[in-house]
């Protein structure tokens, strides 16, 4: 009885070891703080190591140096690590893309798009993410890149931008957060939510990611999963 | 063809490439006292620039003069300057002069008014320091239940233009900022009492907050007017600095400061624009800081006011 004891107890620790956990690193910016995000994930993907980011480099750079199992980032990003394949991607309302809104003090045209400054979460290094917002809004503001989603509301306080861009999800969040009159102009194109990937198979990720409550989800930016 | 010319070939294709990276790299100097908080917005300035901006620093200290700064500056032959701190943009402002280098941007950050620093120089630009009223309102509103549509601040007479700047940025956002104006050459002790109590005992006033000003604020007036007089006073007050937002100290509530990342990474964005502008900074520009580090003192929070449910995750860090 006792050495059967003994060997659940060793077979509890070896599947508790951090050498067989999934190793995930996540980066998706949000009002969530990123050490709040990384608690709240934990506790729901106890068999995992997670590492939540909160800046772009720190990311980038630790995927390159030890690389993790799985990484859960915007699309955009996801899309520059090619050994990662997407096995979930996130959705709200059914869609793994969600409307660009521009959030502004006063009324923008989003065809005059090529004259505004714009703020804009930095989820890619400048250039590339010069391409990524063409790519959104079907022409070039200058860009005014910023490291977190709450400091978008400044580039307006301060005039520093005409209008910041969001996705649909996010309005609320902002406008929350101001009394200021905000107006919101759909821009012409969409954005990609968070995919998770990963280099080999990640089924016990995937059922983790499936399991996470409203609230973890929210701070990811997604109320639904799809292959 | 040689085995030796068959390894040179390769190499000298190598040289090449990187002889024409290099020429695609623009040099960019960062002058920077030593310390933690330069060093981090030194880490965002360089990874907001990345790999075509060839970053070099010059740590200067208290006695660094400008002799040192001159040879860096002529081996470097930088396209604009950043400089942390009031020493920092003194050396460089006395540098460029000297060496008529007016064409070289100066994008001055990290200092006590860089706004003021930097008036009258030509082609430079700045990022302030001192974290704006309606900064701490808004992240003071976001957390807390309570209404917050009047706050309390005392500050100087010469600090009027800033109290007066903070002020319209507040109302945009419906909050009215209430200034005690205090002359600059009045008695710190009795003055701060007096505007202290004139703001604590109007009902409308719904928060303070205190400016980083070490005319008012130092450890012997904490002691003897702050801590007394707002000691029966329910209502949150928002500080610029950590350690007065320690539980124990019963002062402040609310903590919000420069994140020094962000702050480097802005400036970088700074940099980038006036590069577009052909390395030219058109008139005065003097950029407020959008990112800031939020720390909340729990137990003084809950006894002035609420905390709005699923908030505190917005919160970098706090003590209770």
């Amino acid at each position: 009885m006792n050495i059967r004891r003994a060997i659940l107890w060793l077979v509890a620790i070896a599947l508790a070891s951090p050498a067989l956990a999934e190793k995930i690193y996540v980066f998706y910016p949000s009002m969530a703080k990123p050490n709040a995000v990384q608690s709240a994930l934990q506790a729901k993907c106890p068999g995992s190591e997670i590492t939540v980011f909160g800046r772009l480099a720190d990311f980038t750079a630790m995927v390159g140096q030890t690389p993790p199992d799985v990484i859960l980032a915007p699309k955009a990003l996801a899309d520059l690590f090619p050994a990662y394949k997407p096995f979930l991607k996130g959705t709200r309302g059914g869609s793994p893309l969600e409307e660009a809104i521009l959030v502004s003090t006063k009324p923008v045209s989003a065809s005059a798009i090529a004259t505004l400054n714009v703020g804009v979460v930095g989820v890619l290094d400048r250039a590339p993410m010069n391409g990524y917002v063409q790519g959104v809004l079907g022409g070039l503001p200058k860009l005014k890149l910023v490291t977190k989603v709450e400091d978008l509301l400044p580039l307006l306080t301060f005039g520093s931008a005409d209008a910041v861009i969001v996705g649909a999800g996010q309005v609320e969040d902002l406008k929350g957060r101001s009394q200021a009159n905000l107006q919101t102009t759909p821009a012409s194109g969409k954005i990609g939510l968070l995919v998770a990937c990963a280099k080999s198979d990640a089924s016990k990720t995937e059922s983790a990611l499936k399991g996470l409550g409203v609230a973890e989800k929210k701070m990811l930016g997604v109320d639904g999963w799809t292959k | 063809m040689t085995r030796a010319y068959r390894m040179i070939r390769p190499m000298g294709a190598i040289l090449v490439l990187a002889g024409m990276a290099l020429a695609q790299t623009k040099p960019i100097l960062v002058l920077r006292p030593a310390g933690p908080n330069f060093e981090e917005t030194f880490k965002g300035i360089k990874e907001a620039l990345g790999p075509t901006y060839a970053i070099d620093e010059l740590v200067v200290g208290k006695d660094s003069e400008g002799d040192e700064l001159t040879k860096k500056w002529s081996a470097t032959k930088p396209k604009a300057v950043f400089a942390l701190d009031n020493k920092s943009i003194s050396l460089a402002k006395d540098v460029r002069g000297k060496l008529g280098d007016t064409a070289v941007p100066l994008v001055a950050l990290m200092g006590v008014r860089v706004d003021a620093a930097i008036a009258g120089i030509p082609n430079a630009a700045s990022v302030t320091y001192e974290i704006p009223a309606v900064t701490l309102v808004v992240n003071l509103r976001a957390v807390s239940t309570g209404k917050i549509s009047k706050v309390g601040v005392i500050y100087r007479a010469s600090m009027e233009s800033f109290f007066l700047n903070n002020a319209q940025f507040c109302k945009g956002e419906n909050v009215e900022l209430v200034g005690h104006k205090v002359a600059d050459d009045a008695d710190p002790r009795s003055s701060l009492k007096d505007g202290l109590k004139s703001l604590t005992e109007r009902k409308d006033i719904d928060a303070l907050a205190v400016f980083n000003d070490n005319f008012f604020l130092n450890a012997k007036l904490l002691k003897e007017v702050w801590l007394p007089t707002l000691s029966g006073w329910k209502r949150p007050v928002l500080v610029g600095v950590e350690s007065l937002v320690k539980p124990e100290l019963k002062f402040g509530t609310f903590a919000i400061l420069p994140d020094h990342y962000a702050l480097g990474a802005q400036a970088a964005g700074l940099l980038q624009e006036i590069e577009d502008a052909g390395w030219k900074v058109d008139g005065v520009r003097n950029d407020q800081p959008l990112s800031v580090i939020k720390v909340l003192n729990m137990r003084g929070m809950k006894s002035c006011c609420g905390v709005q449910e699923g908030k505190i995750n917005e919160i970098d860090k706090i003590l209770e």
